[in-house]
């Protein structure tokens, strides 16, 4: 392998020329033409050979020019290309011109920049402008329907959770779907690291990173763009580049907003009469109680009476609120010729609408080039983070504010008379004593950096090394105490624990990168390197119980401290990676991307996985037979083709492991898993095919895109027979299959110039088909609530829903087949659909035969369209977002409108007031039962299951930039104020409280499952930029 | 030069940290490698202390194996939201049930480490590593423990796969159909009488002795059907001395370790289980509680006794006396209007033992043995008689007198059925008895009494095609 390596490097130095031929000076000055500032780091070649310099700070050059030079050519991102013949001149003053080429822009690629016009892989990307403004935690937040295939889905409304991303659809079941995220070249660590169990939504370490801080993201979406990430890519890679400083007087930034958060839709629950009406009527239905039975009758049956006055609670507006949310944030950034710097810091405070959360981040970050001299560069980008993050337990709990809040019964006060807590509900607690009692605090501590050296060897011929950190410590502390009827620590006396989580990332890597133009024709860039990446993951907690008092929350005055653990999970990632670009006259263009990783996590067999791909490109714009098509201002056709993996397989899953397993306080021990020694990555292979067209002078830009993406070598718990004493072994068996369409529509509708009004829009929108193509033997794999109400079938997709369908409600007994009368079905209950029996075909009664698909969360299609409006000083961008064909299913709605089933006593959605009561009703609502012989409310059925098609107006922002008339006069450089509005509305059907909803967080395969989930907010913000 | 410099410089630069793939080897800190994991006899016994440790799994005999004894007949009644547990308390299980399917795994992951210590405690040799006594002892122990758990699998799903040797590699895993019940019954008594051997003399109620073997045979030959194999081994336990029955029957659920367990499961802080919690009605959950029909049996057993007593002036005054069961209070009590199992009650540490042999057992199978082994009608025996009011008397109940061998076998069921309460004998009591139409409307003539075999988890038979459904699922 390394000697591969040398051979190469060495074949590529053999190719580097050295001109010395002698002759005269040539100097000048390079400006901008539209404001006349010098321009620094200007390239000026004489055209023809590689004789050439970069403009100083002040836009000064000074070239010795060969005798055989003609031309001098000035090339400057984001400016055109300017030639100039030299003549007789010793002095070539040059003003450049903005290349208004929006293609121009610089893409950022694994390990070093491209521009656009020579990208040959699927990429998109972000800017800060489409960021700023907008009030979320993390950026991923950010990034939701704004790049043509990212499906972004919040899953909840919980401040600081875990987000789904999705690159182009799944391709996981068992491993991660989340891309890999890096930051200014180091892989961060994402995910979460959470020791305490929450109920459903994650923590997000991303979010520990400032939104603000952020100057760009990439997101490289095939194989070609991101195999250099090998093992890590299949999932797609998040480039995200920290702002740096410039050669210019410093800059003062000031930005601040604060504003409202509230629930903007509440689902209506059922009023203390209705719910005494059905709760009676169910148990006089089922003879528990005697006709005419009154309320009272029913709480002396149920509870043996009450001890308070019977009274009506609206739970749901005992737990939530109207939150605050507010940012501030100041930052520096300059420099000059030899230093340049970034400096921030940052507030941000988003309380949850649920009472009980809020999340809070304080962080700094420093950025810093230094030229030590005209060879050596040295940099480092740190940023240093706390977060405070209060979390309430949510979702799939029987212990979360907002989830008792649903099944509280509205009859209970909150308190009794002597300000003591009722319990509300049979089976749960009450919901404001459980946002209002316990501590969840949450502290994440991050230091997060690199620091770099690069080094010119030879003109064009770069060696850098870089060392990447990144350290998360999560400190999480749980108190729960005995001062309200049913906390789980009641037994105990009360309980804490505290649990500390280090994650840390090491990261050393050295790259030797190759820019060289050959003639003006050839142009190669090339880089190759190593690197070794070291994760440690160390995780302590200690748990104590019995505490004299709430005033004592800490272990410290347990009684007994009852539980700990400490431990250390390390795993390692060495690589070789080389990528090598060629384009002919900017016409014909080729990339080969290749990387080598070994990775500890791999069987003994399959220590090192290789990851190629090769891409090309041909721009029809640049050839002759298009040169009279003056409509057109770009064309160019791309494909690519590679391979990526991913190997988030989990430690140590390939080893026969002996663990502890104790008996009479004595050591013992116990093999727990089966080893596989030939386990490794999962491996996709992807093939892209797109074009990219401009027209009106690139008014108009659209960017298609087609793929296929295969994966293969599924990470697998194959199942043994339990007989065995295991269940199953890890092991690489499966595939997915995401195809898909993207388009990407920019247009500038409306060109007013610098005062007029001006309109921009951007349009995206993707199409992926998903589904799985290979199971352990063709069989299915059931999974959710009961064990079956979510499968996954070869030939569906990842998110299909399984149960009963259901046709509607028996109106009368006649309808009522004899065969399902036998099973106890009647009048009024649910007429489910009798597809199969043991022989195959319909048999009249309804059992585990009848189970069918009644669904999937996958949508058709999601995407954004954005419309920018400026006149004056004045802006305006509306910002919808929209998913479309994707199911929700509400498996909660057994219990939210269970009609006495089961014994439960909690409150009921108000649609239960339809419910059927006696022959003839036609209604689609069952009859309240308590015993449910037809078994009405089991949750996978398709009555549960609704459209979660919606489209939202996500973000709508107005904004005033006072004129710089005015700005000048109290000497600020620039002032802007606006109105923002997040999720100012939403159109769906969906009839809980949010389309977006997973109550499983980022889970791979459980998706659009809402069950007692936190809902997201409507955010009304006022804000200032204020430039200094 | 210039150029071999630069090489120089570059190369070093970009292979100075990446030298070696030994980086690579990453060994786990919770957890070693099988090889050379178990070595000499101490590993061995920690080994053994690991199989003993998966009877301790929440699906088995921590919590749900053991309640769904209690649930799935008439004796625990089920309040809460899942279905797994919903399915087993309205005796509906269908055979895709998950907790099902979890405890078939739990119990025989008891069985492979049993295996896998059997294999290594005869691989290992020569003194220095394991004397003869110390194999035997270990063997008999993990003998004791396959034996129970396949005894566990017959009681709930009929016949089984009977597994004797470990799974530990991809090549060893096995696809073994199911036996029949005779060759499980065999199979189990092969094991028992190999411990009972092998154990002989051995003391002590945590881990497995030689008279714990005897006890589980008598249970095993009395569900079998062998009565007089049943009468025998019960009365070697009784005879053997090594038990009494305690004279307050609360204790056996507050002193752990007492002297009437044959064979105690030790639950600490460190390994907890969670049946403390699942009959607290204080708190939210899954929740197990004791049936009406226990509480009504309960009541039925009180005895007034009015007796005429002079007194020394002359008069005579009615004295009455109730005859109560104590087992009563020891066993439930009403908390927020709930019938709670108050036998495993420790909800702070979750550390209840579970006594899964005990002496009173034994009598109860004698007695019940003898009677079956008479005429029905005839009377029953003294020692019947005997055997039977030595657990009503400590249990401060009258003694019965006169009864019918088929009113002895009544009584006898009725005394196991509130003795035992939570303690996972009621489902095969009520099959031995044959009640199970009766009782819980598992009959013929409605095609129910498939019931009376719990389903073969369908996962199971989906990955071993060698496995059959029982009939009716």
């Amino acid at each position: 392998m390394k000697k591969i390596l040398l051979f190469s490097f060495v074949l590529m130095l053999t190719l580097l020329q050295y001109a010395y031929a002698q002759s005269r000076t040539v100097s000048g000055t390079v400006t901008d033409q539209s404001t006349s500032q010098a321009l620094p780091g200007v390239a000026v070649i004489v055209k023809g050979t590689t004789v050439g310099t970069t403009t100083g700070f002040d836009g000064a050059f000074t070239l010795n020019v060969p005798a055989d030079g003609t031309t001098l050519v000035f090339r400057f991102i984001g400016y055109e290309t300017i030639e100039r013949a030299i003549g007789n001149a010793s002095t070539i003053d040059v003003a450049l011109p903005v290349d208004n080429r929006q293609l121009e822009e610089v893409v950022v690629v694994g390990y070093g920049t491209q521009e656009r016009r020579e990208v040959t892989g699927a990429t998109a990307k972000i800017t800060a402008e489409e960021l700023e403004d907008i009030p979320v935690v993390s950026v991923d937040q950010a990034l939701q329907g704004r790049a043509a295939g990212v499906q972004i889905s919040q899953n909840s409304g919980t401040p600081g959770a875990g987000i789904s991303v999705r690159v182009r659809g799944a391709t996981s079941i068992s491993a991660n779907n989340q891309p890999l995220y890096v930051v200014d070249g180091v892989p961060m660590t994402t995910g979460d690291y959470s020791q305490l169990g929450y109920g459903g939504q994650t923590v997000n370490a991303i979010a520990d990173l400032n939104p603000n801080d952020i100057a760009s993201i990439d997101i490289l979406k095939d194989a070609s763009a991101a195999a250099i990430y090998g093992s890590r890519a299949a999932n797609g890679v998040v480039l995200i580049t920290t702002k740096r400083g410039a050669n210019r007087k410093t800059q003062i930034n000031f930005n601040a907003y604060g504003g409202t958060q509230s629930m903007w839709k509440k689902p209506d629950f059922l009023e203390a009469d209705e719910y005494k009406e059905i709760m009676v009527e169910a148990y006089v239905n089922d003879a528990y109680l005697d006709p005419g039975a009154s309320f009272e009758d029913f709480t002396e049956w149920y509870y043996g009476g009450v001890d308070f006055d019977l009274t009506e609670t609206d739970w749901i507006d005992e737990v939530t609120r109207d939150a605050s949310i507010q940012n501030y944030e100041l930052s520096l950034s300059g420099g000059d010729e030899k230093t340049r710097y970034y400096l921030s810091g940052n507030y941000f405070d988003q309380q949850g609408i649920i009472i009980g959360s809020e999340y809070k981040r304080y962080s700094t970050r420093l950025n810093l080039d230094h030229n030590v001299n005209d060879k050596l560069l040295i940099g480092a980008s740190i940023q240093l983070s706390r977060s405070e993050n209060n979390r309430i337990v949510s979702d799939n709990t029987l212990y979360g504010p907002f989830a008792n809040s649903l099944a509280a019964s509205p009859v209970w006060p909150v308190y009794y008379e002597d300000g003591g807590y009722t319990r509300p509900n049979y089976f749960y607690t009450n919901p404001v004593a459980e946002g209002t009692e316990n501590d969840d605090v949450t502290t994440n501590l991050r230091a997060l950096g690199n620091i770099f050296a690069r080094y010119t060897l030879a003109k064009g011929l770069d060696l850098q090394v870089k060392g990447g950190y990144d350290a998360l410590n999560i400190d999480e502390r749980r108190y729960t105490p005995t001062n309200y009827p049913g906390s789980f620590a009641t037994a105990s006396g009360g309980e804490a624990t505290n649990a500390t989580t280090t994650a840390t990332k090491l990261l050393l890597e050295s790259t030797l990168s190759y820019n060289k133009a050959y003639n003006e024709v050839h142009n190669v860039s090339a880089v190759i390197g190593t690197s070794v990446e070291k994760n440690d993951l160390q995780a302590s907690y200690v748990a104590g119980q019995g505490f004299p008092g709430e005033r004592f929350r800490y272990v410290a005055s347990a009684a007994r401290v009852n539980d700990g653990s400490s431990s250390l999970t390390e795993s390692v990632l060495l690589s070789y990676f080389g990528r090598l670009n060629y384009s002919f006259q900017d016409r014909y263009l080729l990339g080969i991307n290749f990387r080598a990783d070994g990775s500890s996590r791999f069987g003994e067999n399959n220590r090192f996985g290789y990851f190629p791909s090769v891409s090309a490109g041909w721009r029809l714009i640049e050839e002759e037979f298009m040169s009279n098509i003056d409509v057109l201002s770009e064309l160019k056709l791309r494909a690519s083709y590679g391979i990526t993996g991913n190997q988030e397989i989990g430690n140590f899953s390939y080893q026969a492991l002996v663990t502890g397993a104790n008996y009479q306080d004595l050591p013992g021990i116990a093999l727990t898993q089966i080893p596989n020694p030939d386990l490794k990555w999962e491996s996709t292979s992807q093939l892209n095919v797109g074009a990219d067209m401009g027209f009106l002078n690139n008014r108009i830009n659209l960017a298609l895109d087609y793929y296929i993406k295969q994966t293969d070598d599924l990470l697998f718990s194959r199942p043994v027979a339990t007989q065995n004493g295991f269940a199953s072994y890890q092991s690489n068996i499966g595939a997915t299959e995401n195809k898909g369409f993207e388009l990407a529509l920019n247009t500038v509708n409306i060109d007013g110039g610098t005062d007029g009004f001006n309109w921009s829009s951007n349009f995206n929108i993707a199409f992926n088909r998903n589904k799985v193509t290979e199971l352990y033997e063709g069989q299915d794999i059931f999974y959710g609530f009961g064990g079956n109400s979510l499968v996954l079938r070869e030939g569906e997709p990842i998110g299909t829903f399984y149960g009963f369908q259901t046709d509607g409600i028996y109106s009368t007994t006649d309808e009522v087949p004899v065969s399902r009368q036998e099973q106890g079905a009647q009048a009024g209950d649910v007429n489910f659909r009798d597809i199969s029996g043991p022989n195959g075909e319909p048999d009249g009664i309804i059992t585990d035969d009848d189970l069918t698909i009644i669904g999937n969360a996958q949508p058709d299609y999601v995407g954004g369209f954005t419309n920018t409006f400026r006149y004056s000083g004045f802006d305006l961008s509306v910002f919808l977002q929209f998913s479309a064909g994707n199911q929700i299913a509400n498996p909660a709605h057994q219990y939210q409108q269970h009609l006495g089933n089961d014994f439960l006593d909690d409150n009921m959605l108000s649609l239960v007031g339809d419910r059927w009561q006696q022959e003839g009703d036609v209604t689609d609502v069952p009859r309240a039962t308590v015993d449910d012989l037809n078994d009405n409310n089991r949750s996978n059925s398709s009555r549960f299951i609704y459209d979660g098609s919606y489209t939202r107006v996500k973000n709508v922002v107005l904004g005033y930039t006072v004129p710089s008339t005015v700005t000048e006069r109290v000497k600020l450089r620039s002032l802007r104020v606006y109105a923002q509005a997040q999720n100012l509305f939403t159109f769906t059907d969906y009839p809980g409280f949010d389309p977006e909803v997973n109550y499983a967080g980022t889970s791979n395969t459980t998706l659009g499952v809402d069950f007692y989930t936190f809902p997201q907010t409507r955010t009304i913000t006022f804000g200032v930029n204020v430039g200094f | 030069m210039k150029k071999y410099r630069i090489i120089l410089i570059a190369a070093l630069g970009l292979f100075t940290f990446t030298g070696c793939e030994e980086v690579l080897e990453v060994e786990p800190t919770t957890a070693i490698e099988k090889e050379g994991a178990v070595v000499d006899f101490t590993t061995l016994d920690r080994s053994a202390l690991g199989a003993y440790s998966a009877l301790q799994d929440e699906d088995y005999y921590g919590f749900r194996y053991l309640l769904y004894q209690g649930l799935y007949a008439d004796n625990l009644t089920f309040a809460g939201t899942f279905t797994t547990d919903r399915e087993v308390a309205s005796k509906r299980i269908n055979a895709s049930n998950l907790q099902i399917s979890s405890t078939w795994a739990a119990i025989y992951t008891a069985i492979n480490r049993a295996n896998i210590v059997i294999r290594d405690a005869e691989r290992l040799s020569g003194e220095s590593e394991i004397t003869e006594k110390g194999r035997a002892q270990i063997v008999g122990e993990m003998k004791f423990l396959r034996a129970l758990a396949h005894f566990d699998l017959l009681k709930a799903f009929g016949g089984v796969p009977v597994v004797t040797s470990p799974t530990t590699t991809i090549g060893e895993i096995q696809s073994l159909p199911r036996a029949t019940e005779e060759a499980v019954y065999a199979a189990i008594i092969a094991d028992l009488q190999d411990a009972a051997t092998a154990l002989e003399g051995t003391e002590g109620n945590e881990r497995a002795t030689g008279m714990a073997a005897t006890a589980l045979l008598a249970r095993v030959y009395l569900q079998q059907g062998n009565n007089e194999a049943a009468e025998a081994a019960a009365s070697e336990v009784i005879n053997s001395g090594a038990y009494e029955l305690v004279e307050d029957f609360g204790t056996l659920f507050t002193q752990e370790g007492g002297a009437e367990a044959i064979f105690e499961l030790n639950f600490t802080l460190n390994d907890a289980n969670a049946l403390g919690t699942a009959s607290d009605p204080t708190s939210s959950g899954q929740r197990f509680y004791v049936s009406e029909g226990v509480y009504e049996a309960f009541s039925a057993q009180a005895d007034t006794v009015v007796i005429d007593r002079v007194t020394e002036e002359g008069t005579t005054v009615k004295d009455t006396t109730i005859y109560s069961d104590e087992r009563f209070e020891a066993t439930s009590r009403i908390e927020r209007n709930r019938r709670r199992l108050i036998k495993y009650d420790d909800v702070t540490n979750n550390a209840d033992n579970v006594i899964v042999l005990r002496l009173a057992e034994m009598y109860l199978i004698r007695a019940e043995a003898r009677a079956r082994m008479a005429a029905a009608a005839a009377a029953a025996s003294e020692e019947v008689i005997a055997d039977i009011n030595l657990i009503r008397e400590r249990a401060g109940l009258l003694p019965v007198e006169d009864l019918t061998n088929i009113e002895a076998l009544a009584e006898v069921l009725e005394q196991r059925r509130l003795e035992f309460v939570g303690e996972g004998l009621r489902f095969m009591d009520l099959k031995r008895y044959d009640l199970t139409c009766d009782l819980l409307e598992f009959c013929e003539e409605d095609a129910e009494a498939f019931r009376n075999l719990w389903p073969i988890p369908l996962q199971q038979i989906e990955v071993n095609p060698a496995l059959t459904q029982n009939p009716g699922y």
